[in-house]
């Protein structure tokens, strides 16, 4: 660096004097004087805000985060070229293909806007500096009555009289961004260039341009127009050869040309969504097409199309790509929402990408379309919550829970206890031969947005699992709203099993039609456990079935080939402390008292609370959050700051043997029901925590009377033939082959 | 009134859907409750957590004020702010080009560097260019499986030490198995134990070839002891 008498000079030509101009962190500054006594000392003013500012020399050259190095220039015009040379505008959409007059109208909008923008923000600086209020609505007249003086407008024979019409054309330049072909594109009417083009065609078109046409910089390479072009001649061709493949016939502006036919799918056949199916299929190489021409079902959704000519093709696809967003909205709207997400398969990016098991464990609820009937009285019907977690790399079921609940905390937690130890011993007790072997800590684990998945106790629960990292800790994410084919392996297994229950098990409900639903509650007979048992039978069965996304295997084959490679996975004993984890953490915070901590109308206390500390530092009171296990709120968990206190008991539920009885919350709250039934208030349910009890067990007896009666005089239909329809419905759970093949049917269906 | 769950401890805000952003939670190194709102965040914490230098690390750190082109107050929430080793903190946002190149992302990030800059924080803007690649993400993420201390084994780690300083490249599949035999351990246990050290950077391997493929660990994967690599 050399000096001179003005200011300073670089080797690489750069200078600096007053009156250049300096680009530096996004922001241009003009410099006013340079101190002669140290040259590194600037004083500059910001061309956008016109305040004074001190730059110095070493933070100027000085390398940035960013990698955008410090611009100086002569003249304004200068700078612009520097930064533009340094950083090329975005590529912008293709021009190819739009008409002159399009353009030229978005040359107008563009030219109005930028030319009206620059004349309002100097007028801002002009105010700033004047010390004068700024008023847009003046600035904007003022510039418009500018702009309707410049040659350029006079040129185009334009001028803008209303500020209306102008903020129509911002309007259009923010929303295209400025650039020339979207705006241009914009101008068509949405049929354009599809007048005459039947539907199979416009969607075999779109088909052969998002599979192998559109992909944006970095996610491949898409290919050139006349590339695609032939691509799709090759793919029509091969569903055509029982018309003749390529034959003579008329194009569509009448004239005799050679044309390319062959069968493809007639969105207007189809019912519903278009099946992705058929259209795989149809495009696959491997797959021969008197096959799928063979199957009825197919060949009715299809219909004989021909290919257009080369010059609409590329006019189309040149349209095509000047979409913003790469036509997803265009697509979107003409074959449903989620199409694009479907053709560009971007849905199961996680689970594509899965490596080993436990890796993305997906949850979801589903309500059973079954009735079941209540254990005392066998006359009240109800519907269960089935709560799934699978492994996305094995598709092993984790773990499961069957809830009278709609989805809650509890289901989800109760879920995710069962998913993460061993289930043998479950399976024993019932009497079910065959292993569940898999079991472990979710390393992800994939929720929907149901206000539960968000809760304190989940997030608590997924840090402390991990024990200070000793165990894995459990990731949790949420897929996106609305969208429920990021969650489709968990809805294609769910899907499968109501099927199952809905096809085998009596009281199952097999539509929404009011006569089906009353016939389900007449017949319904099963007991909670009953179809719990019918339920772990089914996974266990689906575990042991071959599965033809993992080349035949079993779910449990692939899970003990990754066990042998890496062991079982690593859990924390189910200890004490482990169980607190599960428990429902209450939002409230409560306070020592003499009588200790209230809760649910009841006393909570324990000599450890002897100790606890009642009153801080600033003298207040402490707050101590708290948990509970919802099937037993005898006992709560005490914490402060997050930190776990102690356990405490209800003095209430104190038995005279010291032990405490345990209450569940839905006890309580039938208990809380029969008091305000029985004219007293709420808060005295304990009084009828007892009736609760008795009411239960004189249920119980009258059942095993009936069950007597009913075996003396052996009536026709027996009003309660659980026993019976269970084993029933055991024998007739299909086999390994033959679930392969339902699970097939249903996810082709599904597809 | 909707209703709205307070973020995790030490963070300004919760992470909210955009459509079809990918968007959670995950625990940290130091047991920290970090949240992601795209892609990108989820790849750049798996890198961070693997980072030694990186000590800590948390999201949604603060809130930033800026004025857009139009002169309007707006609020700007950075994606991460890490502690590292040497006691730098930085503010991380990530990006991507074309969104930077707007004028009021310019202005933005201006004010936000500013604002570092006066607190002696390094702004740091990641965009796609900078963010791990598929095969770095992937690898990083099955190796974020051998995270937990469990996996860890004293007489593993001193062995790998002692074998592989100065020994060059090994298979590492070959070198459990020899390990496990030496040491009289199962195959699995010293697999598992050297992929902690990995994942914990003890040993190292080239994060751009996949670790494992199809449920495996693929065949050819090297590591290397830090000393070989600094040679």
């Amino acid at each position: 660096m050399t000096h001179s008498k003005e200011g300073a000079e670089f080797t690489d030509g750069m200078t600096l004097k007053p009156g250049y101009l300096v680009r530096w962190q996004g922001d241009t500054y003009r410099i006013v004087s340079i101190d002669p006594n140290d040259i590194s000392v600037i004083q500059a003013e910001s061309i956008a805000r016109s305040d004074a500012v001190t730059l110095y020399l070493d933070e100027l050259l000085a390398p940035s985060d960013d990698g955008a190095p410090t611009i100086f220039a002569a003249t304004e015009k200068a700078l612009r070229a520097e930064i533009e040379r340094r950083q090329p505008p975005p590529e912008p959409a293709p021009l190819s293909g739009l008409r002159d007059n399009p353009l030229k109208k978005a040359a107008q909008i563009i030219f109005v806007v930028e030319t009206v923008e620059r004349f309002i923000a100097e007028w801002l600086r002009r105010c700033v500096r004047d010390g004068i209020k700024f008023h847009r609505t003046e600035a904007l007249t003022e510039a418009l009555k500018e702009l309707n003086t410049m040659d350029q407008m006079r040129e185009w024979d334009l001028a803008i009289s209303r500020p209306g019409t102008y903020y129509d054309y911002l309007k259009r330049y923010n929303k295209h961004q400025g650039d020339l072909a979207r705006i241009a594109a914009s101008f068509r009417r949405s049929t354009l260039n599809q007048t005459g083009v039947p539907k199979a065609v416009l969607h075999f078109v779109d088909t052969i341009i998002l599979r192998y046409g559109t992909r944006a910089k970095g996610q491949g390479p898409r290919l050139r127009p006349k590339s695609l072009y032939r691509m799709a001649e090759q793919k029509l061709k091969r569903t055509g050869r029982s018309l003749g493949g390529q034959a003579p016939a008329k194009g569509y502006n009448g004239q005799a040309t050679s044309v390319v036919q062959g069968y493809w799918i007639d969105p207007e056949k189809c019912k519903g969504d278009i099946p992705e199916n058929v259209k795989n299929e149809l495009l696959d190489p491997k797959i021969p097409v008197d096959s799928i021409l063979a199957n009825p079902e197919k060949m009715c959704l299809l219909t004989p199309i021909t290919l257009p000519k080369k010059t609409w093709f590329y006019a189309y696809l040149s349209w095509f790509r000047s979409q913003p967003g790469m036509g997803k909205a265009l697509v979107d709207a003409q074959y449903g929402t989620g199409a694009w997400d479907r053709e560009l398969a971007i849905w199961d990016t996680f689970v594509t990408q899965v490596t080993m098991p436990l890796q993305v464990v997906l949850a979801d609820h589903c309500l059973l379309k079954i009735f079941v009937v209540d254990d005392d009285t066998r006359s009240r019907v109800d519907r269960l919550w089935l709560t799934v977690l699978i492994d996305a790399y094995t598709r092993c079921i984790l773990g499961i829970v069957l809830l009278y609940e709609s989805p809650c905390i509890e289901s989800i937690m109760s879920a995710l206890r069962h998913a993460i130890w061993p289930k043998n011993q479950e399976l024993a007790r019932e009497g079910i031969p065959q292993k569940w072997s898999c079991f472990g800590i979710p390393l992800l684990l994939s929720l929907d947005n149901a206000w539960a998945h968000h809760s304190i106790t989940l997030e608590n629960a997924a840090r402390l699992i991990g024990q200070n990292g000793k165990y894995s800790s459990i990731q949790l994410h949420w897929r996106p709203p609305y969208k429920a084919r990021y969650g489709a392996l968990i809805e294609r297994y769910l899907g499968n099993i109501t099927g199952k229950i809905k096809e085998l098990l009596p009281g199952a409900i097999l539509s929404n039609d009011p006569e089906h639903v009353r016939n389900a509650a007449k017949e319904a007979c099963l007991l909670y456990q009953d179809l719990y048992r019918v339920i772990l039978q089914l996974i266990v069965d689906y575990q042991h079935t071959p599965h033809s996304e993992l080349d035949n295997m079993t779910p449990d084959e692939k899970w003990r080939e990754w066990v042998q490679q890496h062991g079982l996975p690593q859990v924390p004993p189910l200890a004490r402390e482990v169980e607190r984890l599960f428990w429902r953490l209450d939002p409230g915070t409560r306070v020592i008292t003499n009588k200790g901590i209230s809760a649910f109308g009841m006393h909570y206390w324990s000599p450890a609370l002897a100790h606890a500390q009642r009153i801080d530092l600033n003298g207040k009171k402490t707050k101590y959050g708290f948990g509970y296990d919802p099937s037993d709120i005898s006992r709560l968990g005490i914490y402060r700051n997050g930190e776990w206190v102690g356990d405490v008991e209800s003095k209430e539920l104190r038995r005279p043997d010291g032990s405490v009885r345990p209450v569940s919350l839905w006890e309580r709250k039938m208990a809380r029901d029969m008091a305000q039934d029985a004219g007293r208030v709420a808060q005295d349910w304990q009084d009828f925590i007892d009736e609760v009890s008795d009411l239960s067990r004189r249920r119980q007896a009258e059942k095993r009377m009936a069950d007597k009666e009913s075996k003396r005089k052996r009536p026709p239909r027996k009003p309660a033939a659980d026993v019976q329809a269970i084993e029933q419905a055991l024998t007739l759970i299909p086999t390994a082959e033959s679930d392969e093949r339902d699970t097939k049917s249903l996810v082709s269906f599904l597809n | 009134m909707g209703l709205k769950r307070r973020p995790p401890e030490g963070n300004v805000r919760r992470v909210e859907s955009k459509g079809t952003n990918y968007r959670g939670e995950i625990v940290n190194k130091a047991g920290r409750q970090v949240q992601y709102e795209s892609r990108g965040a989820w790849a750049l914490i798996l890198r961070l957590d693997h980072d030694r230098d990186v000590l800590d690390y948390c999201s949604q750190p603060e809130q930033f004020e800026f004025t857009d082109r139009k002169g309007t107050l707006l609020t700007y929430v950075p994606a991460l702010k890490t502690w590292t080793r040497d006691g730098t903190v930085e503010i991380i946002t990530i990006s991507s080009t074309t969104q930077l190149a707007q004028p009021d992302i310019r202005l933005r990030e201006k004010a936000v560097r500013e604002s570092c800059q006066t607190r002696g924080f390094r702004y740091i803007v990641h965009t796609e260019r900078t963010l791990p690649q598929p095969t770095e993400e992937a690898n990083l993420w099955a190796l974020s499986a051998f995270r937990p201390t469990i996996y860890a084994n004293q007489e593993v780690a001193c062995a790998a030490f002692a074998t592989l300083n100065g020994a060059g490249k090994v298979l590492l599949d070959s070198f459990a198995a020899r390990t496990a035999q030496n040491l009289q351990l199962p195959k699995p246990q010293v697999t598992n134990a050297l992929l902690h050290m990995l994942w914990h950077d003890q040993i190292t391997t080239d994060l751009g070839r996949l670790l494992f493929f199809s449920g495996s660990l693929a065949p050819r994967v090297q590591i290397w002891s830090e000393s070989e690599e600094s040679e």
